[in-house]
């Protein structure tokens, strides 16, 4: 439809338009525009970033964290693995010493079954030295060696003596280390028993730079490791470790085996990521992809509210326009408009102008009554094609072009012809079918033309007939010629004016629409019940289009 | 073929071609109501030149016409030098005859 594209808000309130009885009231006045505000972030999108970074940061923390349990867990699998590796490298440098604390016991410390034991244990590996003491002597020397000297035999007496009861009275392998000598050894004791005349002992050397690296294990190659002598990662009683500083920072993992008769604290810590570097990149994926579509999203939010009250804005502004538009083409409409019960001397007059429901446009119906002189009334009613503004300001013009004419006593062929010449449907777009009756009130006759328009109906006593009225063709179209049809109205006839808004519908033919008119206006006397009646028979729930009617009959000359 | 749609409900499309004997046949099929009357005029003066001849509108298909879609089908019968409408429906017919509209828009035999 022609105007404007209107976008319906209901929460936007539209200017309440003049109605009926304002009519003296001007257009309706242009509020001022509210001013755009610009560029304030909306809270939305602040509140769709902090929720998104909220998110983002619970997700990267909680990844952290399972990454970071994750690591721990598998270097103290690890650790436990290397302890586990160590444990059973233990005995094999511990069984041979107890056989050959059996072979001595047995062989009263037979040096020559001692040497043939030992000799191809104590070149080097595992051990530097072996020896075989006696338990029991006040100032114990060794009765045997293979290999170098064992650094026990130049230790003071009563480390001798102190250290062999204790080798015999534990039973298993006992420890001795000479950590504090520039080259570090252990010593391992054996006896037999409690009763044991004999203990046989050897020596190990530990790495001069107490380095080690654990080579070509991949299952420990990406950790670094300390071996400690005891329970506690003493750095005095360091024994090996992979590193030059084995004072590990960051996460560590320690394993204690037994080792004769102490212990051995093997200590753990990654090289890099046990777990594979997703896991532990994942926390910063996150964040960096979190935070990027935080911002995206918040980025959108702010465009689609921005859009959002853009679009509020122009709804606003055409809401406000349309009403405008609307006021005032219901002004123009309603301020054209005469009379519900015009007045005539002779004559009983009423006419209805019902809009249509569709009501979102006004409509180019109209109905008139001129005075001509003192007994004659030109009557008049018409309708304009299309809706809206052009239909209402075509219908202002022939309106009054039309009583203009009227007035001057035009017959209503005339005022037809003329008003043709006003507009023009090729050039205009719109044309106009027209009524006009100029009632005799003296002659009791009503002489009609029609311009495409309804011939009016005639109801009197004996029924209702269409009047015999010739129809030339609308207002605008050029063609045939106007004619005058004058008819008697008998004395208790009246005349029905009106538009096609009253009979048509929809699928049907005119002429049924105007059968059903026919049928519903016999038997009502009184011109406003008339009117009414057929409003509520015809179109009881409001029709599409306008409807304009106009019922007139005579009446006696004293009444008022 | 042009189809052309109302914002309500009314829609309508125009085929047309000349006929055997030159004239521009104008098939309108479907409804003309004041949703679509101005869209489809601009679709109607894209067929029907200002030089035309003789027009023919076959509204046969053609099942509702409100004073909107008549004022525009008299604007575009105006370019042509003659205009006839064919085979019109009997709700369409009546109106181009009840309303004096016969001498303007021919409804051939």
């Amino acid at each position: 439809m022609a105007g404007i594209d209107t976008v319906h808000d209901p929460d936007i309130a539209m200017d309440p338009t003049p109605l009926l009885g304002d009519q003296d009231r001007p257009a309706a006045a242009v509020p001022a525009r509210s001013p755009r505000r610009r560029a304030s972030v909306h809270a939305v999108s602040v509140l769709v970033l902090v929720l998104a970074l909220a998110i983002t940061a619970t997700l990267a923390v909680t990844s952290w964290s399972l990454h970071d349990d994750n690591e721990s867990r598998l270097l103290g699998q690890r650790v436990r693995e290397a302890g586990a590796v160590l444990e059973g490298a233990i005995p094999s440098s511990q069984t041979p010493l107890i056989s050959g604390a059996v072979l001595m016991q047995a062989t009263n410390a037979n040096s020559g079954e001692f040497r043939a034991l030992m000799t191809p244990l104590a070149t080097g590996r595992p051990f530097v030295s072996a020896s075989v003491w006696p338990t029991h002597a006040a100032d114990p020397r060794p009765l045997a060696v293979v290999g170098t000297a064992p650094d026990l035999a130049r230790a003071a007496v009563a480390t001798r003596r102190s250290f062999l009861e204790h080798v015999v009275n534990h039973s298993g392998v006992s420890i001795l280390d000479f950590l504090d000598e520039s080259q570090r050894r252990l010593g391992y004791g054996v006896a037999t028993s409690g009763s044991a005349r004999y203990v046989v002992y050897a020596e190990v050397d530990l790495p001069r730079n107490r380095r080690s690296r654990v080579d070509s294990n991949a299952a420990f190659s990406n950790l670094d490791y300390a071996i400690y002598l005891g329970r506690a990662a003493d750095p005095s009683r360091l024994l090996a470790a992979s590193v030059a500083d084995p004072r590990f920072n960051g996460r560590t993992a320690s394993d204690i085996v037994a080792f004769g008769d102490t212990s051995l604290d093997i200590v753990m810590t990654p090289r890099g990521e046990l777990g594979g570097s997703l896991l532990a990149r994942l926390p910063w994926l996150i964040g960096s992809a979190g935070t990027a579509l935080a911002i995206a999203a918040a980025l959108l939010t702010e465009r689609l509210a921005r859009g959002r009250r853009h679009a509020e804005e122009l709804a606003a502004e055409n809401a406000m326009l349309f009403s405008e538009q609307r006021s005032v083409a219901q002004t123009l409409q309603h301020s054209l408009l005469p009379d519900q019960r015009p007045v005539f001397a002779g004559l009983d007059l009423a006419a209805r102008y019902v809009p249509g429901v569709d009501g979102v446009d006004v409509g180019g119906d109209w109905y008139d009554v001129i005075d001509v002189d003192d007994s004659r009334v030109m009557i008049v009613v018409g309708d304009v094609s299309g809706r809206g503004l052009r239909a209402a300001t075509v219908m202002a013009s022939l309106r009054y072009a039309t009583r203009a004419y009227a007035v001057q006593g035009d017959l209503p062929s005339d005022i037809l012809t003329k008003l043709s010449r006003l507009i023009n449907v090729e050039r205009d777009g719109q044309f106009a079918t027209v009524l006009c009756g100029l009632v005799d009130v003296t002659q009791h006759a009503v002489t009609f033309s029609s311009a495409g328009h309804p011939r009016p109906l005639l109801i009197a006593d004996s029924g209702a007939d269409f009047v015999a009225t010739a129809v030339g063709p609308p207002v605008g179209v050029s063609g045939a010629p106007y004619r005058d049809t004058t008819v008697h109205v008998p004395h208790e006839g009246i005349l029905l004016a009106f538009t096609d808004g009253l009979f048509e519908r929809r699928g049907e033919t005119i002429d049924e629409g105007l059968a059903r008119l026919r049928e519903a206006a016999i038997g009502h006397g009184v011109l406003d019940l008339l009117l009414d009646e057929l409003l509520r028979a015809l179109i009881p729930n409001g029709g599409n289009d306008d409807v304009a009617a106009l019922a007139v009959r005579w009446c006696a000359l004293t009444a008022t | 073929m042009v189809r052309v749609d109302g914002d309500m409900s009314a829609q309508a499309r125009i085929e047309s071609g000349p006929d055997a004997s030159g004239a521009l046949v104008v098939n309108v099929i479907g409804e003309i109501d004041i949703s679509n009357a101005d869209t489809l005029g601009s679709a109607l003066e894209a067929v029907v030149a200002d030089s035309t001849d003789v027009l023919a509108l076959d509204l046969s298909a053609l099942d509702f016409l409100d004073s909107s879609g008549l004022a525009m089908l008299l604007r575009i019968a105006g370019r042509a030098r003659s205009v006839e409408v064919r085979n019109p429906t009997n709700v369409v017919r009546r109106i181009i005859e009840a309303t004096g509209l016969d001498t303007v828009l021919r409804i051939a035999p």
